[in-house]
C-alpha cells in the first residue's frame, strides 16, 4: 500500500506540474461560466436552475468522458513509449503497485472534473426553490454518476493503453464512447435497437433526453442510477484488475495473480445480483410497456380517428358524483373506497352498465343497495342490475380496489403514473378511478409497420366527458407528504372538491400553486413567475374569445411539467386542464398563439372540408387584428388568399370568401359578429363536415 | 565464485532467434560485453535486468533463479538501460527518491543518505534541484548511473553508462564502479573498448545471437595474435588497399597510409606483424580469424 502511495505522490506531482492538463479544467468551467450567466441574466425564468443544469450536464459528461478516457490511456502508455517503463519493471515495485499507483492519479484528474461539476452544481442550486433533502440528492446523483463513469472509462483506458500499443488504443477508447453516445441515442423512447442494452452505458440514461422533470426532479431516476452506477464501478475494478493482470505477465507475482483472480471472481458475484436487479427493475418496465402495446393495439385507422376525434363515451349513463377515499403508500400503491352516483339518461330500462378502471387494480368490493353482480374484463366493469335502471334513475354503487399504480410510456423509460414518497402522479389516462362506459385507457398502433424495435407507437387514451361529474376526494398518505395538487380546488379542510368535465389528474412534488384570473397554475416554484407571465398573456386572448364568441376559454387549471408527461396530456384536449411545458411558457408569441387558439376552436381536420377551414382562417384573422398584428393585407380575402398560396381567393371558396370579406369591410366589430354566429352555427352541428359557410352566412344575412 | 550463470539461453522474437544457446558464468567485479549492434547484447541485458522473459535456458542471480525468483533478483539489481528516459518534470532529487521508494528505499533517512550520497558521487548535486528537462546529455546519463547504484545492488548492468560523458566524467565514473565491482557483479555493455580495457578483468563477446569469446581480456587480446598486421602504403593507394583488406584502424604519416589490417597471413610482403590490444581481439573474433 506505502508503495501505491509513493507512486500515486510522485505520478501526481507530475499530473501537477502539467499545465495543459488544467486546460480542460478550465475550458469546462468557462462553459458552465456562460450557461450559468446566460441563465441568471434572464429577467425571468422559465425553466428551473435544474433543468438548464442537466441539459448541459447530458453533453458536458460526454466531452468529461472524453478527456479523461484519453488522458487515461495516455497515463496507462506514456511511461513505455518514453521507455521508463522498462526500467521500473527493474525495479522491486510491483505490478499492481504500479498500474494502481497511475490508475489512482488518473482517478484523481477524473475527480477533479466530478468535484468541479459538483462545486458548480451545489453553489448554482443554493439559488433555486430546492430542500436542502433534495440538494442533497442532487450532489448525491452527480457524485455517482460522474465518478461511476470516470471509474469505468478509466479502468478501459488503462486496459487499452496496456493491451494496445499504439495509437488505436485513443482510437478504440474513442469508438468504446461513441457506442456510448449511440445507445443514449437510442434512449429517446422510440428505441430502434433493444433498449434493455442501454443499460450498458458507463452512466445511468435510463430516461428520455434528461433525468430531470421539473416538480419531480430527478427522484425518478436516482435509485436507479445508484443501482446502475454500483455494478459500473464493480465492473470498472474488474476491468483494471484486468489490465493489472495483463501488465508485464512475466514479473506477475503468483501471490499477485491469484489475488486479482480471486477478487475478479469475487466481484462478479455482486455485478451479477446487483446487474440482475437493474435488468430485472428495467426489464419488467419494458416488458410491461410492449404488453401494453399489444392490449391497447388499434388499427391504423381507429387510431387515427381516436386521434383526431378523442374518444367520448356517447353513452347513455353519466357519472354525476365520485367520492374517492384514497390511501397512497409509497410503494406505488394505492387502496380507494369509492362512492359512485350513476344515472341513466336512456329511454328505456337498461340492466347493463359499464366503468372504465385500469386493469392493474384489483377491486375487493363492488356492492350497491340495488340488487347487481359485477364482473371484470380488462380495464372493463361490468355491472348488471338484476332489477334493470329505468330511465333517469340513479345507481348508488360503492366500489374499492387497490393495486400497483406503476405504468409506463416510451419503452418503459417514462414512467406514466406512480406514486412514491417524494412524487406522485396520476393522470386520468392512468384510470385510476372510474370512468363511466367502456373507455379505450392508451392506444397503440401493434402489428402495423414499424421500425422501432416496439413495434408500435402507444399514446394516452382521448378521454373526453359527456357531463360533467362532482368530485369529492380524501387523500391520506404513508409517511412524508409532498405538497400535491388536484385538477378540482383544495378545501381548507385538506380534501378536494369540485366540478369538472375534465376529471382529475393528481399531481405530487415540488410545486406550488398560484392564480391567474379564474386559473389556477401548479407548477415548480422556480418556473411560477414564468407560468404566470405565460398564462397573463393567454388570459388576454382567452378573454378576448369569451367575449367575442362567449365560450369559456380559460382553463381551471394549468399543470407545467416535463415535456414528455405534458405530451401525453395531449390526447385528452380539454377547456378545463393545460398541461404546459418549458416551450408552451417560454415561446409565446402572438404569431403563433393566434394559429393555436384558433385551432383549439375548430381542429385543422381536412376531412372537415373547405367550410370549416375558411371558418378557422376568420376566427385567425380576427385574433390577428385584436394582437395589432401588422400584415401587409388589409383584408381578410386577401389575407386568405395570401395563406393559401395565390394572389386571389381559391375558386372553390372564392364565393365564401367574398361574402365574409364584406363584413370586414364594414368594420371590425361586423366582421366578428358575423364569424360569431357562425361559429355557434358550426358548434350545432354533431358532425363538424355538415357545416355549410355559405348556407349560414346568407342565413345570418337574412336575419 | 561464480554469482551469475547463464546456462542455455534461447529468446527469439516472432520465431526469429535472438539469443542461441548462451553460456556465461560471471563472478564479483566487472564484466565487459561487446558485440557489434544487433548482436543480442541489449536482449541479454534485458532478460538478465527482468525485463523480458525467455524461452528455454536457466539463469541464476546469487542463486536466485531468474525465470521463478524474479522479483528477489529485482532486489539485488541496477539497471542503466542504453536509453536513459525519465519524465522530465521531475527534479533530480525527486526522481532519485521516486527510484529509491520503488527499488524498496521505504525508510525516508536512509533514502535521503543514499540520494545525497549518489548525487554527490556523479557530481550533481549543485544541479540536484534542477528540472530534468533542463539537464544536459552528460547530467541525464549521470543520473542514470545514480539511479542504477541506488538500493546498493549487488548487481549492477550498464548499457552504454559512459556515452555521452566528457572525459573527466568518464574517469569519475569509473572509479565508482571500479569500486563497487570489488563487492558486486557487474555488467558492462559497451562500444568504447576503452573502458572495457581499463576496468574489466573479463569479457564476453557476444556476435549474432552467441556467445564467441568468454574470458580475461587479456586472453581476448592474445586471439588476435599472429594475425595483426601493419602495412604502409603510398596515400594515393589509400581506397585500393582499403577494399582489399579488413582494416582495423588507419593513420596518415607524410606521404603514407598506414593501415592495421587483420589478417591470418601476411596480408602483403611488407606487412609487419604487430602486438594486438583488446580491441584487434574483439575484431579478431567477430571477424572470426585468429591466431
Amino acid at each position: 500500500m506505502s508503495s501505491i502511495k509513493l507512486v500515486y505522490r510522485n505520478e501526481m506531482r507530475l499530473l501537477c506540474r502539467n499545465l495543459f492538463m488544467a486546460i480542460p479544467l478550465i475550458s469546462i468551467a468557462l462553459c458552465w461560466g456562460y450557461i450559468i450567466l446566460t441563465y441568471e441574466n434572464e429577467s425571468i425564468h422559465y425553466e428551473e436552475i435544474a433543468a438548464v443544469f442537466y441539459n448541459n450536464f447530458q453533453w458536458i459528461m460526454m466531452v468529461n468522458l472524453l478527456l479523461v478516457g484519453l488522458y487515461a490511456v495516455y497515463v496507462a502508455g506514456k511511461d513505455r513509449d518514453s521507455e521508463f517503463e522498462l526500467l521500473v519493471v527493474t525495479y522491486k515495485v510491483r505490478n499492481t503497485e504500479w498500474v494502481l499507483g497511475k490508475w489512482l492519479v488518473a482517478q484523481t484528474y477524473g475527480l477533479c472534473f466530478a468535484m468541479m461539476t459538483l462545486l458548480i452544481q451545489g453553489i448554482w442550486f443554493l439559488n433555486g426553490s430546492l430542500s436542502m433533502g433534495e440538494r442533497y440528492t442532487n450532489l448525491v446523483y452527480l457524485f455517482v454518476q460522474m465518478e461511476g463513469a470516470f471509474f469505468i472509462i478509466i479502468s478501459f483506458g488503462f486496459l487499452l493503453g496496456i493491451l494496445i500499443r499504439n495509437m488505436l488504443s485513443y482510437i478504440c477508447l474513442t469508438a468504446l464512447l461513441g457506442a456510448v453516445f449511440l445507445l443514449q441515442a437510442n434512449s429517446y423512447g422510440f428505441a430502434y435497437v433493444n433498449p434493455r442494452l442501454n443499460l450498458l452505458t458507463p452512466y445511468d440514461s435510463m430516461y428520455i433526453a434528461t433525468p430531470y422533470t421539473t416538480i419531480w426532479g430527478i427522484n425518478g431516476v436516482f435509485e436507479g442510477a445508484v443501482l446502475h452506477q454500483l455494478v459500473v464501478v464493480l465492473t470498472g475494478a474488474i476491468v483494471i484488475l484486468a489490465a493489472i493482470l495483463l501488465f508485464h505477465p512475466h514479473r506477475r507475482l503468483r501471490m499477485e495473480r491469484n489475488g486479482a483472480v480471486a477478487l475478479v471472481l469475487a466481484l462478479m458475484i455482486p455485478v451479477v445480483i446487483v446487474g440482475g436487479i437493474r435488468y430485472t427493475q428495467y426489464n419488467s418496465a419494458l416488458e410491461q410497456y410492449l404488453l401494453m402495446g399489444q392490449q391497447y393495439s388499434l388499427s391504423q385507422e381507429a387510431y387515427s380517428i381516436n386521434a383526431i376525434h378523442g374518444e367520448r363515451p356517447h353513452y347513455a349513463f353519466s357519472m354525476d358524483r365520485t367520492r374517492l377515499n384514497i390511501r397512497l403508500s409509497s410503494d406505488n400503491r394505492i387502496g380507494v373506497d369509492s362512492e359512485l352516483a350513476i344515472t341513466y339518461n336512456g329511454d328505456v330500462a337498461a340492466n347493463d352498465v359499464s366503468l372504465t378502471l385500469h386493469r392493474q387494480f384489483k377491486v375487493t368490493d363492488c356492492s350497491s343497495t340495488a340488487g347487481i353482480t359485477c364482473s371484470r374484463d380488462d380495464d372493463y366493469i361490468h355491472i348488471h342490475l338484476q332489477e334493470g335502471m329505468k330511465p333517469h334513475a340513479q345507481l348508488d354503487l360503492k366500489l374499492s380496489y387497490e393495486g400497483d399504480v406503476r405504468q409506463y410510456r416510451s419503452d418503459g423509460l417514462l414512467q406514466q403514473a406512480f406514486v412514491e414518497h417524494d412524487r406522485i402522479y396520476l393522470p386520468k389516462e392512468a384510470g385510476w378511478y372510474p370512468l363511466i362506459g367502456e373507455r379505450q385507457l392508451a392506444a397503440s398502433t401493434y402489428g402495423g409497420p414499424d421500425e422501432t424495435y416496439a413495434k408500435f407507437e402507444v399514446r394516452n387514451g382521448a378521454l373526453l366527458e359527456d357531463q360533467p361529474t362532482e368530485f369529492a376526494v380524501t387523500i391520506k398518505r404513508d409517511g412524508d407528504s409532498v405538497p400535491m395538487a388536484l385538477t378540482i380546488p383544495r378545501e381548507p379542510d385538506g380534501s378536494y372538491k369540485g366540478t369538472s368535465q375534465y376529471g382529475l389528474s393528481l399531481i405530487g412534488g415540488n410545486l406550488e400553486e398560484d392564480v391567474v384570473g379564474p386559473t389556477r397554475i401548479v407548477s415548480h416554484p422556480e418556473v411560477m413567475e414564468g407560468a404566470r407571465n405565460t398564462a397573463g398573456i393567454y388570459m388576454d386572448y382567452w378573454n378576448y374569445i369569451e367575449s367575442w364568441l362567449g365560450i369559456p376559454m380559460a382553463p381551471d387549471v394549468i399543470y407545467v411539467m416535463n415535456d414528455d408527461h405534458s405530451r401525453l396530456t395531449e390526447s385528452t384536449p380539454s377547456q378545463q386542464f393545460i398541461a404546459w411545458s418549458f416551450y408552451a411558457i417560454k415561446y409565446v408569441d402572438s404569431a403563433v398563439m393566434v394559429y393555436a387558439l384558433a385551432n383549439e376552436l375548430i381542429h385543422g381536420n381536412p376531412s372537415f372540408g373547405e367550410d370549416v377551414h375558411v371558418l378557422q382562417r376568420a376566427i385567425t384573422w380576427g385574433l390577428m387584428k385584436h394582437a395589432r398584428m401588422e400584415t401587409e393585407y388589409e383584408r381578410f380575402g386577401d389575407w386568405y388568399a395570401a395563406m393559401e398560396g395565390s394572389s386571389e381567393a381559391p375558386a372553390g371558396s372564392a364565393e365564401r370568401i367574398a361574402g365574409m370579406n364584406r363584413y370586414d369591410e364594414l368594420g371590425e366589430e361586423q366582421f366578428k359578429q358575423m364569424v360569431k354566429y357562425l361559429y355557434n352555427k358550426y358548434e350545432g352541428h354533431k358532425d363538424k363536415a355538415e357545416f355549410n359557410l355559405l348556407a349560414e352566412l346568407e342565413r345570418y344575412e337574412g336575419e | 565464485m561464480h554469482t551469475v550463470t547463464v546456462e542455455g539461453l534461447n529468446k527469439t522474437y516472432r520465431s526469429v532467434p535472438a539469443l542461441s544457446n548462451i553460456h556465461l558464468e560471471l563472478g564479483t567485479g566487472l564484466f565487459g560485453l561487446l558485440g557489434p549492434n544487433g548482436a543480442g547484447k541489449t536482449t541479454l541485458m534485458k532478460i538478465l535486468s527482468t525485463v523480458l522473459p525467455y524461452e528455454e535456458g536457466r539463469v541464476t542471480i546469487y542463486d536466485l533463479d531468474l525465470a521463478k525468483e524474479g522479483e528477489k533478483v529485482r532486489g539485488l539489481l541496477g539497471y542503466l538501460p542504453q536509453h536513459f528516459y525519465v519524465p522530465l518534470q521531475f527534479t533530480g532529487r525527486e526522481l532519485l527518491h521516486y527510484v529509491g521508494s520503488m527499488k524498496g528505499l521505504t525508510d525516508q533517512r536512509q533514502r535521503t543518505s543514499q540520494v545525497e550520497r549518489l548525487l554527490e558521487e556523479v557530481n550533481l548535486l549543485p544541479h540536484a534541484d534542477k528540472k530534468i528537462k533542463s539537464f544536459s546529455g552528460g547530467m541525464t546519463r549521470r543520473l542514470g548511473i545514480a539511479q542504477a547504484l541506488l538500493g546498493d545492488p549487488k548487481f549492477i548492468i550498464l548499457d552504454e553508462p559512459t556515452a555521452g560523458l566528457d572525459p573527466s566524467e568518464r574517469i569519475r565514473f569509473r572509479n565508482v564502479i571500479e569500486k563497487l565491482g570489488n563487492d558486486y557483479t557487474i555488467i558492462l555493455s559497451t562500444h568504447i573498448i576503452s573502458d572495457i580495457e581499463t576496468s574489466c578483468e573479463k569479457v564476453a563477446v557476444l556476435n549474432k545471437g552467441s556467445v564467441r569469446y568468454q574470458g580475461t581480456t587479456v586472453n581476448l587480446a592474445k586471439r588476435a595474435a599472429g594475425c595483426i598486421w601493419e602495412l604502409q602504403v603510398p596515400y594515393a593507394e589509400y581506397d585500393h588497399y582499403a577494399k582489399e583488406y579488413t582494416v582495423i584502424a588507419s593513420r596518415r604519416e607524410m606521404n603514407h597510409a598506414v593501415f592495421r589490417v587483420i589478417a591470418q597471413e601476411p596480408p602483403h610482403l611488407q606487412a609487419v606483424a604487430v602486438q594486438p590490444t583488446i580491441e584487434d581481439g574483439y575484431m579478431a573474433v567477430i571477424n572470426g580469424v585468429t591466431g
